[in-house]
């Protein structure tokens, strides 16, 4: 009976990729290929630029709708949006380093500007009277604003190679080059082996965090990996889906996930599935848009399934909750 | 003939949260197989003295052995059941997925649960009267039934000593009976229950042992000999008003 709600679902949401993706071709279409064949482009993967963005975006959405569901069922969510800021300076400097957007420097600024972040935060927090928001608040904001002095820099600085940068604040899935999807695979990969690898430990330190540590579970290392790999998730990601709006694939997802299922096994999946739709859906709008920023179309979309999950949902959903209080006036 | 070790020993804890100390220079001894209560006014140090224990709040001295070992060495020996309100009931897990993480331990990295833990799993929810809802999430659950899945978990962990912070608080006469039920049962297989407690009308039926705690130590013995009410004075420093009746029995 569960099985077949969900099933119905699955389908649901099918019904709801294919006809738009097709419509969608057809308004982008700016070559005098007919719609057909633009579609049939973009199913075979002929076009590289379309086969590395569309490939970024699945593994962008993996690896969010994956991690992204730990942080909303350990009320971490806005963890993300810290980050997700806080990495901005990074990413300058990391292209300051030798004046070229090298996806490994561009990385490795970002996990320490994240990490500096994060390390902030907890600080501000540990040693101050402020509590997480304000802390968070605060840091996400500084580093911010820092990132976007030191871009603006770097806009003006001549000759230098800086092309592409600026796609950081709002995302351009069709700037992925072959380097970064690379690192993006590894990213995804790892993340999918750890979290399967240990999927008991982190459930166990997510649901009972004092239990966990009872029975010897190395929850604070567990959790340091885990954010981590938050951390990770996001600098892959932001390329496509820029600083500003990042946090709204970890958070979405999930957060839609969470109104249709009872597990955290399903739970996990279903946002892995939902982060991919929205990151294909996002690329696909932003694509035959005349390559409008990518960010903004992955997260609306993202945020339509949500909608509609939240009136149509089995069981959850308002609709369904509706009819069930409904129903004991009418015998 | 070497000297059976008790199943926990604490020798001169003291236990600070922020730098304001709570807990003063504990000693304690359990024996085994018996049924121990920790009572005492609120903000006595009763869960503090469980985290301390338990290496969940740092110590700020003394030591505690577990059957002779260090916390950490003795984790198979140890059962737990936190209170209710620490954790977040509309996490997306059922009653089974929570009962089952009391095997995990056991299981160690990489391994999966087998069909003996799956058994186990039941066998533990059916003690507690909970098998009918293994497959439900565990929001919209009563405040007993919660209680008795934590219950359930701990028993799955089959340990030997059992830390348990405040089973009874808010729970139904249902399950009331059958945490009553559980207990003894532990008790006659030989297991080792220090429970925290907050009723002290039915402190003298549930316990063999108490102990009356506020930040330190107030008496410690037999339930008979140590639940007097000279004692219970000294503990609740005056905020004793309801108990004189049931201790007039």
């Amino acid at each position: 009976m569960k099985r077949r709600t969900s099933l119905r679902f699955l389908c649901f949401l099918v019904f709801l990729v294919f006809p738009s993706v097709l419509f969608a071709a057809k308004i982008g279409d700016i070559s005098t290929l007919s719609w057909k064949d633009q579609a049939f482009r973009f199913f075979t993967f002929q076009d590289p630029s379309v086969r590395i963005a569309l490939l970024g975006s699945v593994l962008l959405g993996i690896s969010c709708g994956l991690l992204g569901a730990f942080l909303v069922v350990r009320s971490k969510s806005l963890f993300g949006d810290t980050l997700s800021h806080a990495v901005l300076p990074g990413i300058a400097l990391g292209f300051l380093w030798n004046m070229e957007k090298n996806p490994i420097n561009l990385f490795i600024g970002a996990t320490i500007a994240g990490v500096l972040g994060v390390f902030a935060v907890n600080r501000i927090r540990s040693t101050t009277i402020l509590k997480e928001d304000s802390s968070m608040g605060l840091v996400l904001s500084s580093f911010y604003a820092l990132g976007i002095l030191l871009l603006t820099m770097i806009q003006n600085i001549p000759n230098a190679h800086q092309a592409g940068l600026d796609k950081f604040l709002f995302g351009q899935a069709s700037a992925i080059s072959e380097h970064d999807l690379v690192l993006m695979a590894i990213v995804t990969l790892l993340s999918i082996i750890i979290i399967v690898f240990f999927f008991k430990e982190f459930l166990t330190i997510s649901f009972d965090s004092a239990f966990s540590t009872a029975v010897g579970i190395p929850r604070r290392t567990l959790e340091s990996i885990l954010m981590t790999l938050v951390a990770f998730s996001i600098v892959i990601s932001l390329q496509a889906v820029g600083v500003v709006l990042i946090s709204a694939m970890l958070i979405i997802p999930p957060a839609t996930a969470l109104l249709v299922t009872n597990r955290f096994q399903s739970m996990i999946l279903l946002s892995v599935l939902l982060g991919l739709i929205s990151a294909i859906f996002g690329t696909f709008f932003s694509f035959t848009a005349h390559n409008l920023p990518t960010g903004p179309f992955m997260v609306v979309s993202a945020a339509l399934i949500f909608v509609l999950t939240l009136f149509f949902a089995p069981r959850k959903g308002i609709i369904a909750q509706w009819r069930t209080h409904r129903e004991p006036s009418i015998h | 003939m070497k000297e059976n070790p008790y199943p926990l020993e604490i020798k001169n804890l003291s236990a600070a949260y922020d730098k304001s100390p709570v807990l003063y220079d504990i000693n304690l001894k359990i024996p085994k197989g018996h049924i121990v209560g920790v009572l005492g006014p609120n903000g006595a140090g009763k869960s503090t003295l469980l985290k301390a224990v338990m290496g969940l709040i740092k110590k700020s001295k003394g030591s505690v052995t577990i059957f002779g070992k260090p916390f950490r060495k003795a984790l198979h020996h140890v059962g737990y059941v936190p209170q209710r309100e620490s954790i977040d009931w509309d996490f997306p897990v059922t009653v089974f997925d929570v009962v089952m993480m009391g095997r995990y331990n056991g299981l160690g990295l990489f391994k999966r649960p087998k069909k003996a833990d799956h058994e186990a799993v039941y066998a533990c929810l059916e003690k507690v009267h909970m098998l009918p809802l293994a497959n439900r999430q565990i929001s919209n659950l009563s405040g007993g039934q919660q209680q008795r899945i934590f219950l359930a978990r701990a028993l799955a962990q089959e340990s030997d000593l059992y830390f348990m912070d405040e089973p009874f608080a808010g729970v139904d006469a249902k399950t009331e009976k059958a945490i009553i039920d559980v207990l003894h049962e532990l008790r006659s297989k030989g297991k080792t229950l220090l429970v925290i407690h907050h009723d002290l009308s039915t402190a003298v039926d549930y316990f063999d042992y108490v102990v009356l705690l506020n930040r330190q130590i107030i008496a410690y013995g037999p339930t008979k000999e140590t639940f007097t009410l000279e004692n219970l004075e000294k503990t609740y420093e005056g905020k004793l008003q309801v108990f004189h009746a049931s201790q007039t029995q």
